[in-house]
């Protein structure tokens, strides 16, 4: 620990959990926090957390969270030596990071470069390759229609359709029938054009049975880089990481040793500064492929401080003022288990639709071993412009067994009303055999979870007798309110009357007078 | 009073009486009588001791007017209805379309009128109220619309399935 806080005051451009997660870092570390927010945030909680806040325009996140100019406009004002973009928005933005430069403010994360790099699969996988990281089976090079398809064809389905720009799922097609390569490579490009103004697409090996496994790297800007262990983040829906844990099931010291030892190579390769992420897909035979770099912090870095006891977010601001890493390999140990999972907005039953709206009820869990990372309170409003992701769950345990229990326990504790949200649907997974086992990989929501449409917990007898009562007497209560209200009107209603009635009677009386 | 609680196909018939403020006896399709003990403000969900057994759980009305209730892990899609009023109106099912006769469903008494014909009413607003089984009920409307008949007047006595009042759907909506 040092005495001196890294910086005086740090703009931190992002809203939600991670926005909390970076001021909660600052005040520990001395820093006062600049919060920004747009219109329909001005009661968010990271603005309340924050020193001080400024506004940074209209609801639609282009206008405001994605303003390079106003966000440098107000680092300047408020005097902000450094910014840092959380995750999502402009993260990993290496024009952004430049122009951060440019104006002489500390960009919390890698160099432009770097993210640059990083950012085109394509280049990626040429460096990657380049320093011994073990590549996906697949073209290095961008690809024209008739390529891929002859690419395709060589390497034998199923493949994936990727946009070189790609990320978040998007710009992805997974084929399986030769027929529908031309179609799917259409798709991929068009949704990558939308999403990243690039339609560059190549061809990678669709590996079977895969599990993605993820190793932390912290990478400082004296050539000093290290891994932080491993996250298995399988359980997704879409591509979208729905819970993750930390350390991987199935995980051979062997092979996180090697997976170790290449993350840092990767790290190494594009001389990487502050924390990030390399992506790996492990096969059923534990064979294991880099699949991208994240150059930014984590949503699910939780879990890896969780189970070696340190500040990722913290970390990660020192290096960006200079300091070295400050912890070296051999004195990061594992510890325990941790388990995270994704409180979303959002309602299982109906296909997992968005829910945003205000939440009138909100009793997050607690007690041992557990951290809940959230962005609401009791009242705040999930406002439908942005990620509808309202908080993370995460528990620890000495063993994998007691942080399902604690997590079970956590679900089972919170409370959030007025919204929908995805809690009956982790509690389903808590509960379900393979996940227990802890064999599964990235299909098993599609194909152990959604098949069965079963989104929350099959009803408790005992609870199903008590919900009945339950909803007689809500029915009463409804009723009475009703009858109420009723009564209430119509007294009001006549009341209206006769007070037409006896001004008419004055005029009538001073007509007569 | 008795509550007709649906649940998919199956129905429960649900006996309540208010013993105090968040207190009530309870049976559920004539079997045993427990008190069950339903306490809330609007910072929290309901706190439900039955005997000393706690159950936490939450009734949220949908648009539709069905009960999404949840209890402990588990949740449930009901309506409910109170069964004297679905027998007083015969409005228990559906939704209504279309022109409204609204007949009583049992001998009765009217006891007031509340709207006369040309008023605009709008749905579950109020039309009479009329005494049946020396209980008072309001009868409101099923439906959106302009009273197109009143057939009753205060202190008519009515016989089961007489027309009370007409309502027709307003045709400038629609």
């Amino acid at each position: 620990m040092s005495p001196k806080p890294p910086f005086e005051k740090l703009l931190v451009a992002n809203r939600g959990e991670i926005a909390v997660r970076v001021i909660r870092a600052c005040r520990e570390l001395g820093i006062r926090s600049v919060a920004v927010y747009s219109d329909v945030d001005r009661n968010a909680l990271h603005v309340r957390y924050a020193d001080e806040a400024y506004l940074c325009g209209p609801a639609p996140a282009r206008e405001s969270y994605l303003d390079m100019d106003r966000l440098l406009e107000i680092a300047r004002a408020s005097g902000a030596q450094a910014i840092h973009p959380g995750y999502g928005f402009m993260s990993e933005n290496a024009e952004f990071a430049r122009r951060c430069a440019a104006a002489g403010v500390v960009f919390v994360g890698p160099r432009p470069e770097t993210i640059e790099s990083m950012g085109d699969k394509i280049v990626a996988r040429q460096k990657m390759q380049a320093a011994g990281v073990p590549l996906v089976p697949g073209s290095t090079e961008k690809l024209t229609d008739d390529e891929a398809i002859a690419f395709a064809t060589k390497i034998g389905m199923p493949v994936m359709v990727k946009a070189t720009a790609g990320g978040g799922g998007k710009g992805l097609r997974m084929v399986e029938d030769p027929e529908k390569l031309a179609q799917a490579i259409q798709r991929a490009r068009s949704e990558a054009r939308a999403s990243f103004g690039d339609d560059a697409i190549y061809v990678e090996k669709f590996v079977l049975g895969p599990r993605h496994i993820e190793i932390q790297i912290l990478g400082d800007q004296h050539g000093n880089a290290v891994h932080v262990f491993e996250r298995e983040c399988s359980i997704q829906r879409r591509h979208q990481k729905v819970i993750e844990e930390a350390p991987a099931n199935r995980m051979p010291e062997k092979l996180r040793q090697a997976m170790g030892q290449a993350a840092v190579a990767a790290a190494k390769a594009v001389a990487y500064e502050g924390a990030g992420t390399c992506e790996f897909l492990v096969d059923a035979d534990l064979n294991f492929y880099f699949l991208e770099m994240n150059t930014r912090v984590q949503v699910e870095h939780p879990v890896t401080e969780m189970v070696t006891n340190l500040d990722i977010v913290k970390t990660g601001i020192r290096i960006a003022a200079g300091e070295p890493i400050g912890i070296a390999q051999e004195d990061i140990t594992l510890s325990g288990w941790a388990i995270e999972a994704r409180i979303y907005a959002e309602d299982p039953e109906q296909n997992f639709r968005p829910s945003p709206g205000d939440i009138l009820v909100y009793r997050p869990p607690g007690g041992p071993g557990v951290r809940n990372d959230s962005g609401v309170y009791p009242g705040a409003t999930v406002p439908v412009h942005y990620d509808p992701m309202i908080s993370k769950l995460i528990t620890w345990g000495r063993d994998r067994p007691e942080a399902i229990s604690r997590m079970k326990r956590a679900l089972r504790e919170f409370v959030v009303k007025g919204i929908k949200t995805s809690i009956p649907f982790h509690r389903v997974v808590m509960d379900h055999p393979k996940f227990i086992a802890g064999e599964y990989d990235t299909s098993f929501i599609e194909r152990e979870i959604l098949p069965s449409q079963q989104t929350a917990l099959p009803p408790d007898e005992e609870e199903k007798q008590v919900a009945v009562m339950l909803a007689a007497i809500a029915g009463y209560r409804r009723d009475r309110e009703r009858a109420q209200r009723a009564a209430q009107t119509q007294q009001s209603g006549s009341g209206t009357v006769s007070n037409w009635k006896l001004a008419g009677r004055r005029s009538q009386l001073r007509g007569a007078g | 009073m008795r509550y007709e609680i649906g649940l998919g196909r199956q129905t429960y018939h649900v006996d309540l009486q208010e013993i105090g403020p968040n207190t009530y006896d309870v049976t559920v399709d004539d079997g045993e009588t427990v008190r069950i003990d339903a306490v809330k403000n609007p910072r929290t969900v309901y706190s439900i001791l039955l005997g000393h057994r706690q159950y936490e759980g939450s009734v949220d009305e949908r648009e539709d007017g069905t009960l999404d209730v949840h209890v402990g892990t588990s949740a449930f899609d009901f309506t409910a209805v109170d069964e004297r009023r679905k027998l007083l109106t015969g409005s228990g099912s559906g939704v209504p379309t279309g022109v409204q006769t609204i007949r009583a469903q049992m001998p009765g008494k009217i006891v007031r009128v509340l709207v006369r014909s040309g008023d605009r009413v709008v749905v579950d607003q109020g039309l009479l109220i009329i005494e049946a089984m020396k209980m008072e009920n309001e009868i409101k409307s099923p439906i959106d619309g302009v009273v197109a008949e009143v057939s009753v007047v205060a202190g008519d006595a009515v016989e089961t399935n007489a027309q009370m009042l007409v309502v027709e759907p307003r045709e400038d909506e629609g």
